[in-house]
């Protein structure tokens, strides 16, 4: 007989797993060919029997449910209200900031510092670190980025250096750390005066230092943020011309450090007042938001209704990669911070970032547990 | 009558937190992830848990409301299930508790349904685990795409290779059934 089906195709008509003109001619070769009914018919006991035996009795999908609520609730509350396990957290606006030295490439405003972290992106891990140590900003919002974006993003063929059109430059104050002998030095030096923890032990040394005020400015090539956008797949925005017009500019305010060492651990606490950015006329922060959530990966109409929301002068959009364990939200007095733990060379360390009122706090940590590092972060005064 | 929703449209309104777009996904699929695992694990409270493991994923952090999602589903099921077989097996004491749990009225029958999940089990874990993979997804439900999605297969293979499974698959049952019965035969039970 011609025509004939093998198993595959035989099995595949058993499921309805052809078209309907293919099938059709299936049962009419059955109807004719007994070599092949034979096989059909061998196929479907087989398949019939295996449904049988991994036939099963039907989960309670109610039951199940609320099982798995009562857990989700259980760790949100073990938690104390941190860690987020849902997307709300991407619109909840996160009071915090960063701190460590100014570095050249920061004066960024918070839309496009994304497309930079984007493109500095490996390792992710690395980079979560990274990305709250040199920006200073207000808030914080998280935005979930899946492994295959930032892929993405991490093949596009872009040359980053081409983002300038002049590169960060300083224009006002020193960005170096002043060393000074004490916390009191310190606070007659920036105008404020600086919280101290409460250490978990003896300490062997104290260090000061403080940071001026100090004013930085870069210039965007915009033709090239526009083909960062376009090579990203972000065809449904229109830098403006006048993103690259003017200087933007970046008023860092004084910020102090001091460095706690004692027996098996070693803190730093970084605060200040968070910095204020200043953009060329005609440029709208909200569109810069936009393009960066889109960047992200974010649909347009949730990204329009995210950047509609937040005050992107003083916001840093965070990419939160789907699978970082060790970056929670946690509560620090009453705010909520964002806790960054792990391990390096065998030694625990921490980072913690929070802002109250309009200071920001960093409080970096090692040789403590989490516990003993949050409640120092929570002695903070 | 309600329009059906496209389990992308939910995953857009998850990834934005609404929590009754969880709800439906997990109404909609989870029996589904359920056969799966307990076509793995061959037991009722491990497949629970492990479906839980994998909705507690979908919770947190979810896929790109353009991915399909059953695939999606039973990969991160299939992972789940292989690290909580893998710890099992190292504490051999649960190993114990296989062909527990009765469920019918007649105590008898409960026991040759619990020796009959227990042969089933074993004779998909004899099979390579594509094929035992293969076996579960499909009649767990998924569709030939969805199954090739999940296994990363050919679509156009799935006929094959699901016509070459169920074969082994009822040889190697055929096997358990006939070594089980031999097991069970008068001369051998009476042997002290």
């Amino acid at each position: 007989m011609t025509g004939c089906y093998d198993d595959g195709a035989l099995r595949a008509g058993l499921d309805s797993e052809l078209s309907a003109e293919a099938l059709r001619a299936q049962q009419d070769h059955l109807a004719v060919c007994p070599e092949c009914r034979a096989r059909h018919a061998k196929l479907k006991a087989l398949a019939d029997q295996t449904a049988a035996l991994l036939d099963i009795a039907p989960p309670n999908v109610p039951v199940a449910l609320a099982a798995l609520r009562r857990r989700i609730d259980r760790e949100r509350l073990a938690l104390t209200g941190s860690r987020s396990f849902h997307p709300p957290s991407l619109r909840r606006s996160v009071p915090m900031t960063s701190t460590r030295i100014w570095r050249p490439w920061m004066g960024w405003t918070a839309a496009l510092t994304v497309v930079l972290a984007l493109l500095a992106f490996p390792p992710v891990r690395a980079v979560a670190d990274q990305l709250l140590n040199v920006f200073r900003v207000q808030n914080v919002v998280f935005v979930p980025i899946t492994r295959e974006r930032i892929e993405q993003l991490q093949q596009l063929n872009f040359d980053k250096q081409t983002l300038f059109i002049a590169p960060p430059k300083q224009t006002s104050g020193s960005s170096e750390m002043r060393t000074v002998a004490s916390l009191s030095e310190a606070a007659a030096l920036v105008g404020f005066t600086p919280a101290q923890p409460a250490l978990p032990g003896p300490r062997s040394s104290a260090e000061f230092a403080v940071t001026d005020r100090s004013t930085f400015e870069f210039q965007v090539n915009v033709e090239s943020a526009r083909e960062l956008l376009r090579l990203a797949g972000v065809n449904d925005v229109t830098l403006p011309d006048a993103l690259g017009a003017a200087p933007i500019v970046a008023e860092m305010s004084p910020a102090v450090s001091a460095r706690y060492v004692g027996d098996g651990y070693e803190v730093m606490l970084v605060q200040g007042v968070s910095p204020q950015v200043t953009l060329p006329a005609g440029v709208e922060m909200q569109q810069l938001g936009y393009a960066a959530l889109r960047m992200l990966g974010m649909e347009p109409r949730q990204a329009a209704a995210l950047a509609a929301q937040i005050d992107w002068r003083t916001t840093l959009v965070f990419p939160f990669p789907a699978d970082i364990s060790s970056l929670r939200q946690v509560s620090v007095g009453g705010s909520p911070g964002l806790l960054v733990s792990g391990e390096h060379q065998g030694e625990r360390r921490q980072s913690l970032y929070w802002q109250r009122g309009e200071r920001f706090y960093v409080l970096a940590g090692r040789g403590l547990t989490v516990e003993a590092f949050l409640a120092m972060a929570e002695s903070v005064r | 009558m309600a329009e059906h929703e496209s389990d992308g449209a939910l995953l857009e309104r998850l990834r934005r937190g609404d929590e009754a777009a969880f709800e439906e996904l997990f109404v909609r699929h989870y029996a589904t992830v359920y056969r799966v695992l307990y076509g793995l694990t061959g037991r009722r409270e491990a497949a629970e848990d492990a479906a839980q493991e994998t909705f507690l994923i979908l919770y947190q952090r979810p896929p790109a409301s353009h991915q399909p999602l059953r695939p999606w589903l039973c990969r991160v099921a299939l992972n789940i299930a292989r690290n909580a077989l893998r710890s099992e097996r190292r504490d051999a004491a649960r190993v114990e508790r296989a062909a527990q749990a009765p469920t019918a009225a007649d105590p008898s029958e409960a026991a040759e349904r619990a020796e009959e999940r227990e042969r089933v089990r074993a004779a998909l874990a004899t099979l390579p685990q594509r094929q035992a993979h293969l076996l579960i997804l499909r009649h767990a439900g998924l569709s030939y795409a969805e199954v090739a999605a999940a296994l990363d297969l050919a679509p156009g293979s799935i006929g094959t290779l699901l016509a070459r499974a169920e074969r082994a698959f009822a040889e190697v049952y055929a096997r358990h059934l006939s070594a089980g019965r031999a097991e069970q035969s008068p001369g051998k039970r009476v042997q002290p």
